[in-house]
């Protein structure tokens, strides 16, 4: 099913959706970043803002007069926020006067919650973190639910951001699954704005018939698909898939990873920001009475020394080897895992890198580090 | 078994062509000796070399602070001895039967002759002989390294 | 809370809940209490079945969870048995718990020693420091199986006469003729009759017929590099080597990350696995 939104649809489709109890996070500007946070309305869309990205480098710009809501990128944050919280309460322990020990694990009957403006790289995401954490032996159920309460609408992608390489990792830029709804912005050359809107699911298709909205003409798809072409062209970030997983392996112990080891700080931003870094760690604390013990689970970084801790030391206690993990787990050895890459191609880890260290460079130089007289099976 | 068959049966043999080992039965005797009977003595002429057939041997150094503990122990295969295959021809370390420990003996003379008018019986030996330093020496690594200390 | 919330968050025991266990008894294993064995209990319900090789997840309360293998089971009194170092934050407040008080289990996690591909053939067991205590399972079954395996070889390296662990039961097993134990100290003394040496050495001299032996080694990396040369030198091949190996396991259910080792999972994958399969990595510094 598809429709044409104008700016009374897609406030009302909002509506809609907090009428039917669903909280609704999306896009919104703060801090000089469009991050994603609980949306009043329409009005908290980051309306004439543009972003610019490249190594290191992340901008806003302000474009006062542009109706578009969607004119960005990605941003900081991703949806693992709401879906893969930093820091959860995992298990509560209560011990009794005669010394018995209650676990209790934290209720997981999370709210119902729209999101909407998750871009194609961010659905795909969010399907390898299902593989990951829904696709558990013991799965994680408080993933699980969360996810299962979701109602995503989509935004297809008018501009390619200045790190983004979605096509290459064959997740974008246009979504094709996982959506309830999928929005693309459309701006005609005389300035009005709407959105083309396609079902995804039963769901959304019901939440579309109710809002009682045009029906999209085959100019108005046409407009869309012109949209996600140019977008899909835009594309200049590269770095093809085609035997990543086996050239990581191949370069285990290459002597680029020293070049990392002296420029990469070991901060953990890109762990902060990729969408898919999902290894968490338990803390535990005791409540002052001594009753009461707590774990908590919290976000945890391959690039904290005491991330591969062992008795006798870290097993990588250098840096170039903790960045040596990171990018061969997304790379290669998530294949192995997990059954897929554990890249979706975003470029966050390129854009929020403080030193501008850049994902799909490092695959080149390794690429490039190649011996002429090794047999060369990439592509 | 006599002694061309314990000696074609030792560890340190096994390799060996039988014509070579002809040559090493030609300077071989058999000994035993009794718990607490050294092998060899700290800077005493090293004028034999070993191969147990069995029992168990302590190699120890004399006059440390560890005193009387072994830094190694030898039993069945195991040869006893290289000094008397360099000068000074003296020995480094005690070597002392912990058990009833019954040996191949051989007269270092006999055999120092016997590898320099056969070269294919010199580098037999001296083969041999590497074999055992490096395992000893990688043994001693091994050890210094502390592989099961507390971190 | 009630049954749904139960269903969907995971019952103790699952996941990651701990369940309610109860340290039925403690003993040291070496006299400065560094090392030490409980025996432990669930609150309710049975004992889960394990096999020789996995892990569970022990939690301190208040302190943290560690992974310690089971190092055995009274199956009559309904015990799992743990072996534990105290080298660190959780273990050494481990250290300091008592006969009758509670802590938390979780598990087993993990592969286990392949047995099956022993059945009939000569076992080689080469355990270096604590790394006895995941193989001891694998002696029990040999002592209550005596048909299981043709002839058994546990070696064991430790430091010193005082850090051997299992005396007791390294005793008893040394009085079965099936059963070939060689225990060598990197540091003996006056009153040690045993082995002094490296462990490697006992795999060189071991009788046994490497065309039909298999191998299972745990212990420090360094000691089963070198054990696996000794074992490859003796003429095993690498498809019968099996090695367990040590990585910070923490969720046991492999959705925490840190347990990686290349392309493994240890805590889902491992930590048993077979050499020919690990080959490649085996040496790669800091993977």
């Amino acid at each position: 099913m598809e429709a044409m939104l104008d700016i009374d649809g897609l406030a009302g489709l909002i509506d809609a959706l907090k009428r039917d109890g669903y909280d609704v996070l999306g896009p919104t500007v703060r801090g000089g970043a469009i991050v994603y946070d609980h949306l009043s309305g329409i009005d908290a869309l980051p309306q004439g803002w543009r972003d610019e990205q490249a190594p290191g480098h992340y901008r806003l710009h302000p474009q006062p007069d542009d109706p578009r809501r969607f004119d960005h990128t990605v941003g900081p944050h991703g949806w693992k926020r709401f879906l893969h919280p930093a820091s959860e309460s995992q298990v509560r322990v209560t011990r009794s006067a005669d010394g018995v020990l209650r676990f209790e694990s934290a209720p997981a009957t999370p709210a119902p919650t729209a999101l909407i403006g998750a871009r194609a790289c961010e659905l795909a995401a969010m399907a390898v973190q299902d593989r990951v954490l829904a696709g558990a032996a013991q799965p994680d159920r408080a993933f699980e639910a969360r996810r299962a309460a979701l109602f995503i609408i989509a935004v297809q992608c008018g501009r390619a951001g200045g790190t983004c390489f979605c096509a290459d990792m064959g997740t974008g830029p246009r979504a094709e699954t996982g959506y309830d709804l999928a929005l693309t912005e459309i701006l005609e050359p005389g300035g009005a704005i709407g959105w083309h809107v396609e079902s995804g699911s039963p769901r959304g298709a019901a939440v579309l018939s109710r809002l009682g909205v045009a029906a999209a003409q085959p100019v108005d798809r046409a407009a869309a698909e012109r949209v996600w072409a140019g977008t899909r062209a835009q594309l200049a970030v590269r770095m093809p898939a085609a035997g990543l997983r086996e050239l990581l392996y191949r370069k285990l112990e290459d002597p680029h990873w020293d070049s990392l080891a002296s420029r990469c700080l070991a901060c953990g931003n890109c762990t902060a920001v990729c969408p898919t870094c999902y290894c968490t760690r338990v803390v535990d604390a005791v409540a002052l009475d001594g009753w009461i013990a707590e774990r908590t689970q919290e976000w945890e970084s391959c690039f904290n020394p005491e991330f591969s801790h062992l008795p006798g030391g870290s097993v990588r206690g250098g840096i170039g080897a903790r960045y040596r993990q990171w990018i061969t787990h997304k790379l290669a050895s998530w294949h192995d895992q997990f059954g897929s890459s554990g890249c979706v191609g975003c470029g966050r880890c390129i854009s929020w890198c403080p030193v501008g260290i850049d994902i799909t460079a490092e695959v080149a130089a390794l690429r490039a580090s190649t011996p002429q007289d090794v047999p060369e099976r990439l592509e | 078994m006599d002694l061309a068959d314990q000696l074609a049966h030792h560890a340190f043999c096994a390799d060996m062509a039988p014509p070579v080992r002809e040559r090493l039965v030609a300077c071989a005797r058999e000994e035993r000796f009794e718990p607490g009977a050294f092998l060899l003595r700290q800077n005493a002429p090293a004028a034999t070399f070993y191969l147990i057939l069995d029992g168990q041997v302590e190699i120890k150094i004399a006059g440390t602070a560890v005193g009387h503990a072994p830094l190694e122990t030898l039993g069945k295969d195991d040869a006893v001895g290289w000094s008397w295959f360099l000068p000074p021809h003296r020995w480094h370390f005690d070597a002392v039967a912990r058990a009833t420990t019954h040996v191949l003996a051989f007269d270092a003379d006999c055999l120092r002759q016997a590898m320099q008018a056969d070269s294919a019986v010199g580098y037999a030996i001296t083969r041999g002989l590497l074999e055992v330093v490096v395992q000893r020496l990688q043994a001693a690594r091994m050890q210094l390294s502390d592989l099961y200390g507390q971190p | 809370m009630d049954s749904l919330e139960q269903a969907a968050a995971g019952r103790p025991g699952e996941g990651l809940v701990p369940a309610p266990w109860r340290i039925a008894a403690r003993r040291e294993e070496i006299a400065d209490g560094s090392v030490f064995t409980w025996s432990v209990r669930p609150e309710a319900g049975e004992v889960p079945i394990y096999r020789p090789g996995q892990f569970n997840m022990l939690y301190a309360f208040g302190v943290g969870e560690v992974p310690i293998s089971i190092s055995g089971d009274g199956a009559a009194s309904g015990t799992l048995m743990h072996t534990l170092r105290a080298v660190g934050r959780v273990t050494r407040a481990m250290q300091n718990l008592k006969e009758g008080d509670a802590i938390g289990v979780r598990g087993p996690f993990g592969t286990a020693w392949p047995l099956e591909t022993a059945r009939g053939r000569d076992l080689i067991l080469v355990a270096g420091g604590i790394g006895l205590a995941p193989l001891r399972p694998v002696m029990c079954h040999a002592m209550r199986n005596p048909e299981a395996f043709r002839r058994v070889f546990l070696l064991i390296g430790c430091r010193d006469p005082q850090s051997e662990l299992f005396r007791d039961d390294v005793i008893a097993w040394s009085r079965r003729p099936h059963l070939q134990v060689e225990v060598t100290v990197d540091r003996g003394g006056p009153a040690w009759r045993g082995h002094v040496g490296v462990v490697t050495k006992r795999v060189q001299r071991a009788d046994f017929d490497p065309s039909d032996a298999v191998a299972f080694l745990c212990g420090p990396e360094p000691m089963m590099r070198f054990a696996v040369l000794a074992l490859q030198q003796r003429g095993v091949s690498d498809d019968r080597i099996f090695v367990s190996m040590e990585r910070n396991m923490q969720c046991g259910i492999g959705t925490c990350g840190h347990c990686q080792w290349g392309r493994y999972l240890m805590c889902r994958d491992g930590p048993v696995l077979r050499y020919d399969e690990i080959a490649d990595i085996f040496d790669v510094r800091e993977l």
